[in-house]
């Protein structure tokens, strides 16, 4: 059996220069950031633009991974850090409602764009949730980041980090049209 | 258990990873609390739909692309769809060209320029295109020969970046980061030329000694 490439010796050929192993790098990450891209913002070509930011700023920022924790940990510190201010820059546009925040004027995630009705409703319920919410869902139950993770991701306490799943969590529960989506 | 010790470690008993007798107390409270139980019911529901997700396939043909195959853009709309970055930092090349020399002693360029234009500030995205025109028509008058090479070398690249169809991610990806590279060098160059005025000649193409 080929024994695989590790993330840090991938990273560190293509801080030297190497355009094979930062290819190599984001063939391996492409699809997980594009998916975490595609229910973070709910349309495919904003899916699309955010997941080329994240990887330019991976690049840019590729010197600053120290190795010291998990590649994927790391990663996901500049997609979140690229995501909300995707979604800021976005929302500039939309209006504010005192009560429920910025509402989307967009419209909601379109079924033709998934390949599946599960990634459709899940997308939908995804979009439901304020950025802050929205972010630790995905880092904890698609992602699979610990609470210490994810508070490093986002710049916050893992405490406010539970603070906000929870919240998400009753949020959704009180939604009546996606009850059947959960 | 006390309840609020039972809730908040629910995510992680649902993952199955606290140690045995923590599994097993908070296992008893959630049988007897409501609220936990429903909480408990809310995590199990989200983990079970996260493992339904089908994995997508990034667009192969992005919206985008037919934005470069219209005629209604001009190479500075194609610019901006194609490279967002790219364009924020061309406005910023702009935008310095025009103002370097009045404020160059006062320090607005940075001494080491050709990294480090993301530290200056950024300008808003919807307003790059009327910054730039509006630097372009100022311009003309003291700077016109520098701005219209300038000119000609974005244009220059935007033929060549639209004529490529390639399109797919790592591939926009990497030509990103090549324009990225390029526009360092551009700013490098443009630096040198503010500080001599006359010598047009420093002012090379990005892709100069490359055969087409
Ligand atoms: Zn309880």
């Amino acid at each position: 059996m080929l024994a695989t490439v590790t993330d840090e010796t991938l990273v560190s050929r293509a801080i030297a220069g190497s355009d094979s192993a930062w290819n190599k790098l984001i063939k391996r990450y492409e699809k997980r950031v594009y998916n975490y891209a595609l229910r973070m913002v709910g349309h495919p070509q904003d899916a699309f633009d955010l997941t080329q930011e994240v990887f330019m700023g991976v690049h840019r920022n590729l010197a600053g991974f120290r190795g010291d924790g998990a590649f994927p940990a790391w990663l996901f510190r500049i997609a979140s850090y690229r995501c909300t201010d995707y979604l800021r820059r976005r929302r500039n546009d939309e209006p504010f409602d005192d009560e429920r925040g910025f509402i989307s004027s967009l419209p909601g995630p379109q079924e033709q764009a998934f390949t599946t009705h599960a990634n459709h409703q899940i997308s939908t319920a995804l979009q439901q949730l304020p950025v802050e919410q929205r972010q630790v869902v995905e880092l904890k139950f698609f992602q699979h980041f610990t609470f210490e993770d994810i508070a490093g991701q986002l710049g916050i306490s893992p405490n406010t980090a539970k603070t906000r799943l929870y919240s998400a969590l009753r949020k959704l529960k009180q939604h009546e049209e996606l009850r059947d989506a959960l | 258990m006390l309840c609020e010790h039972a809730n908040s470690r629910l995510v992680e008993y649902a993952e199955g990873v606290l140690d045995t007798d923590t599994q097993l107390e908070i296992k008893r409270h959630v049988e007897d609390c409501d609220t936990c139980q429903s909480d408990y019911a809310a995590i199990h529901q989200w983990r079970t739909m996260a493992s339904h997700w089908h994995e997508e396939s990034p667009p192969a043909q992005p919206h985008f692309m037919a934005v470069t195959h219209s005629n209604h853009y001009n190479w500075w709309d194609r610019l901006r769809h194609w490279f967002p970055t790219f364009a924020s930092a061309t406005a910023l090349v702009l935008v310095t060209v025009m103002y370097a020399q009045q404020f160059q002693s006062a320090g607005v360029l940075p001494s080491n320029a050709a990294t480090n234009y993301d530290s200056l500030p950024k300008l808003p995205q919807a307003t790059q295109a009327a910054v730039v025109d509006s630097v372009l028509k100022t311009s003309r008058d003291q700077r016109q020969a520098e701005l219209s090479t300038l000119l000609k070398i974005l244009t220059a690249e935007m033929n060549r970046r639209s004529a490529d169809t390639e399109n797919s991610l790592r591939y926009i990806i990497s030509t990103q980061i090549q324009g990225q590279k390029e526009l360092d060098l551009l700013y490098g160059q443009l630096e040198v030329l503010l500080a001599n005025p006359e010598n047009t000649a420093l002012l090379s193409t990005p892709h100069e000694g490359v055969p087409q």
